[in-house]
């Protein structure tokens, strides 16, 4: 019982998408929803990785597309391509990745740093890498993905103030 | 269960009495002066009206007289929600035919009680 | 039964204290104004008691304290014991300031009195008749040690009326101990004589037991004077009391069954409140629902069969339903500007005090009603706008005379209705703008390098500018940093525009024309590369096509075209948004001349789709603000559009033309 319990606690559960032949883990309490992927509608002034907004039941969710953001290329959405709809800090957002794989149960002592791979992908966006069974799986720190770095992009994209500060 | 008519103008003193009188299971109708509460009264009966004194349009006192005036109100319950620092105002409302009086500031658990207290 | 948390009732208590401040305040100055209307000191009695007893009830001492001296005070001159004269007014008027701050304060949960509000309540203190006494009656000190009381309890017969029940009484007593109780019967008359509502019979009560004094009493306080009542304390006694007597039932008990009728209270009367949140709910679903039967338009519109004409009556019907729900969902938000008018009489009152001018205020539509959430962002910009009114527009007494004008100042204050909007007018007769010192300033600032060639209207927008201030010496009243282009801005975000009209030594008028609403817009949808922008149809001037001749090409890659008898400039949703795609060819689309901040601009898109009601959603409640760009919509086949921000855009080109 108390064995089950600390097991319980100590474990989380991931929810594990394919990206560029490489296995993602998002925490599963981020993941608001799964969504084949539509088109969206591209909103000016976005940083290249975010494709757009989209209607999730009347509200304006923004759309980035994980390979983009990561900087690898983008070549073709498919009919596996998803639209991870996941919910961080009270906001949405949806991750286009090339498709969901898994749900996987990872204990909090197997997730191990992530020692520079010389991959493809920024390190700064993950927590954690582990094993499920031969697979490795990339755990995603999902809080990182849109923030805080847009806020610092929107600073730069919005001249405004300073602007009017010029002209006064 | 009683049906109770809880008279104030003061919205939150009302929704205090009403939510704290619903909570011990009673039926409970508002209304926020002497003249909607005699509307009221004159349309369903009410085993008990609890009534501010100060009020617009038709205040406490008056409202209890004509209360009175209506044969199925004779002998109904009505006590006055009034404040300490208005000594007088119990000796008109008892003149005018009220039963009884609850001092304001009061709990939900006076309320309660002195609820309690009419209803036996 | 769960404890009641009275913290629910806060925010309520609250809303209604402002309320009553609002309209105490508004008493006093009808006082202040020599109204003698004896139905305006009751009306600020009422609110100040009502404040002391909430306030008492949920927890907030100082306020009950600081309000209980103010009531003191009003009831003596409810009462007729005081007169009220100016000063009484003044000291009034201060503390309805200072209860306003202390409940602040309580809502923030921090304490409520302060060195101000306790040296007014001090002097409220002194004026009351002798000191405010404290009122409660001590319990008298019980008797240690009692056996029991005897009690001979006579009704006066009229007592059942009142409401009380022996009975009841009896019930009382026996919980304070055990209790006997015997019967008199000798007042009771015949059986024919016998009203049914009357008490007869008396009786005479034993309780047992150490219980004080002030126990038993308090079983008789409400019938005190109803009755022949003595208590008399028991002589020591031994034995048990013998088991309870049933008491004798009371005669006639005139609770006989009644049909009871359903109730029928007046509903004009009823009001209530809801939260906003609640409300927001239910107009984001009805806003769904107009989104699903435009999508089923749409399907009809598309598909054409003779069976489907029913369809289309169906479909038709069900517009018609969900636009008359839609509005009265909207409805609800909706409050009178009078909510925002009210705090003026005061203001105009203590600023013209204080610059020594005579102003009389003029309010006129204050039924007008306006959304919710518009209302709660108009008034700062109104409040600066009169401000400037009394501090710059209206001139001195003295000068005033001079110029041949009423001694007295007149500020208008109007609302009403214009096609699906409101207009609020801030109109004073005081000098008018002052042409020369406004160029002369702006001059001064840079905005400028002379004044020659300008209109009357451009030198109005000039106040406009950003930075920009009309006053020669900054006075505490209006040089707190906040200018002209603040007020523009704020009305602006509404999504509502300022205009300036003036006439020299005849006065000038401010016009804020503002949306009835912030959650739907009627809008103009068109497409540039494929996609689908709205602009917002309150901005739109006219919509035309420009042959490539007529567009000028200006130094910076800026292009003007003609319209009217002005240049006006172009600016491509395609570069200003990044559309890829887009049609270049200004004769190949099709240029929306919109206006917004005062001044017009060409907006090239490619062609125009049609016209349609956007309910506006929030980009930035899960992304972020995007220049340019208010909000967004959901089309009818589900996809997401964009909405145009005018005045955004209208800015981003004067700040270009600037650079």
């Amino acid at each position: 019982m108390n064995d089950a319990a600390n097991q319980a606690m100590d474990a989380t559960q991931y929810l594990t998408v394919n990206l560029a032949n490489e296995e993602y883990g998002v925490d599963i309490l981020a993941v608001r929803e799964i969504r084949g992927w539509t088109p969206v509608t591209r909103i000016p002034q976005a940083p290249s990785y975010v494709l757009g907004v989209l209607n999730l039941r009347g509200a304006i969710v923004p759309v980035l597309d994980l390979r983009l953001r990561f900087g690898l290329v983008r070549e073709e959405y498919t009919a596996t391509t998803v639209t991870v709809i996941v919910t961080v800090a009270g906001k949405n957002f949806g991750v286009v990745v090339d498709a969901v794989s898994d749900v996987v149960d990872v204990d909090a002592a197997a997730i191990r740093p992530v020692p520079d791979m010389g991959t493809a992908v920024d390190t700064e966006y993950l927590k954690g890498l582990t094993s499920v069974g031969e697979r490795m799986v990339l755990l995603l720190d999902v809080d990182r993905l849109l923030q805080p770095q847009d806020a610092q992009m929107l600073e730069a994209a919005l001249p405004a103030l300073a602007d009017v500060k010029a002209v006064a | 269960m009683a049906r109770i008519l809880a008279v104030d103008d003061s919205a939150s003193m009302r929704s205090m009495v009403a939510f704290t009188l619903r909570g011990a299971g009673h039926d409970v109708e508002e209304a926020e002066n002497g003249q909607l509460a005699v509307d009221a009264a004159k349309g369903r009966k009410f085993d008990l009206v609890l009534a501010d004194v100060n009020m617009p349009v038709m205040d406490g006192i008056a409202m209890v007289r004509e209360l009175r005036s209506l044969a199925e109100y004779k002998g109904v319950p009505i006590l006055m929600l009034t404040t300490e620092s208005h000594p007088e105002r119990k000796q008109e409302g008892k003149a005018a035919g009220a039963t009884g009086w609850l001092v304001k500031p009061f709990d939900p658990d006076q309320l309660l009680a002195t609820v309690g207290r009419v209803l036996g | 039964m769960a404890k009641v948390d009275l913290a629910q009732f806060h925010r309520a208590f609250f809303d209604e204290s402002n309320e009553g401040l609002a309209a105490m305040e508004a008493a006093l100055l009808a006082l202040d104004a020599g109204s003698d209307d004896g139905e305006l000191i009751h009306t600020i009695f009422r609110a100040a008691h009502s404040i002391k007893g909430g306030a008492a009830t949920f927890g907030f001492a100082d306020v009950a304290a600081f309000t209980h001296v103010a009531e003191s005070l009003l009831e003596e001159v409810r009462s007729g014991r005081r007169a009220i004269d100016a000063a009484t007014v003044e000291l009034l008027l201060r503390s309805v300031d200072v209860v306003r701050v202390m409940l602040e304060r309580s809502a923030a949960g921090v304490p409520a009195a302060d060195a101000e509000s306790e040296a007014l309540r001090s002097a409220l203190a002194a004026m009351v008749g002798g000191a405010v006494a404290a009122t409660a009656g001590p319990a008298k000190a019980a008797a240690a040690g009692v056996a029991g009381w005897d009690i001979a309890f006579r009704p006066f017969d009229y007592l059942l009326k009142t409401g009380n029940e022996p009975l009841r009484m009896f019930r009382e007593l026996a919980a304070l101990g055990s209790f006997e109780s015997v019967a008199g019967l000798d007042a009771l008359p015949t059986l024919a004589a016998m009203d049914a509502e009357s008490a007869y019979v008396s009786w005479q009560l034993t309780l047992h037991g150490d219980i004080p004094r002030a126990k038993v009493d308090a079983v008789f306080d409400w019938v005190d004077g109803d009755c022949e009542l003595t208590v008399t304390e028991r002589k020591n006694e031994l034995p048990a009391a013998p088991p309870v007597a049933q008491p004798a039932p009371a005669a006639g008990t005139p609770d006989a069954p009644r049909a009871v009728r359903e109730v029928a209270s007046n509903p004009d009367a009823q009001s209530i409140r809801v939260g906003t949140e609640k409300i927001d709910l239910l107009i984001n679903m009805v806003g769904e629902l107009v989104i699903t039967q435009s999508m089923l338009s749409q399907f009809a519109d598309g598909v054409d069969a003779s069976g489907l004409e029913q369809f289309r009556a169906g479909l038709a019907m069900l517009a018609r339903n969900t636009r008359e729900l839609q509005e009265s969902v909207m409805g609800i938000r909706m409050l009178p500007i009078s909510h925002v008018f009210n705090r003026f009489p005061r203001l105009v009152r203590d600023l013209s005090q204080k610059l020594d001018k005579k102003v009389s205020l003029d309010l006129r539509g204050e039924t007008t009603e306006l959304d919710k959430s518009v209302l709660e962002k108009i008034g700062d910009p109104l409040v600066h706008l009169v401000r400037n009114a009394i501090d710059h527009g209206l001139e001195s007494t003295t000068r005033r005379r001079e110029a041949g004008k009423n001694e007295t100042g007149t500020l208008r204050l109007e609302a009403f209705h214009r096609g699906g909007s409101i207009v609020v007018e801030v109109a004073d007769d005081g000098a008018g703008l002052n042409r020369a010192a406004i160029v002369g300033k702006a001059i001064e600032r840079g905005l400028l390098t002379s004044g020659e060639g300008l209109s009357d209207d451009d030198v109005s927008e000039l106040i406009f500018a950003p930075g920009f201030s009309t006053a020669a010496a900054t006075t505490d009243l209006s040089g707190r940093g906040v200018g002209m282009d603040v007020v523009r801005r704020n009305v602006n975000d509404l999504g509502g525009s300022v205009a300036i009209r003036s006439v020299a030594g005849k006065g000038t008028t401010f016009t804020i024309t503002l949306p009835l609403t912030l959650a739907i817009i009627d809008g103009l949808t068109a497409s540039v590369a494929g996609e689908t922008y709205i602009v917002p149809l309150v901005s739109i001037v006219e919509s035309v096509q420009v042959q490539a001749e007529s567009v000028k090409s200006v130094a910076g890659g800026g292009e003007l075209f003609r319209f009217r008898d002005a240049w006006l400039p172009i600016v491509r949703i395609s570069d200003a948004f990044g559309c890829a795609g887009a049609r270049r060819g200004i004769g190949e689309g099709i240029v929306i001349v919109v206006e917004g901040e005062g001044a017009r601009l060409g907006l090239f898109v490619d062609e125009l789709i049609g016209q349609q009601q956007a309910v506006v959603k929030s980009l930035e409640a899960n992304y972020r603000r995007v220049s340019g760009i208010s909000g967004a919509t959901i089309l009818a086949d589900g996809s997401v559009a964009l909405i145009v921000d005018i005045a955004g855009l209208v800015r981003q080109q004067s700040r270009r033309k600037a650079a």
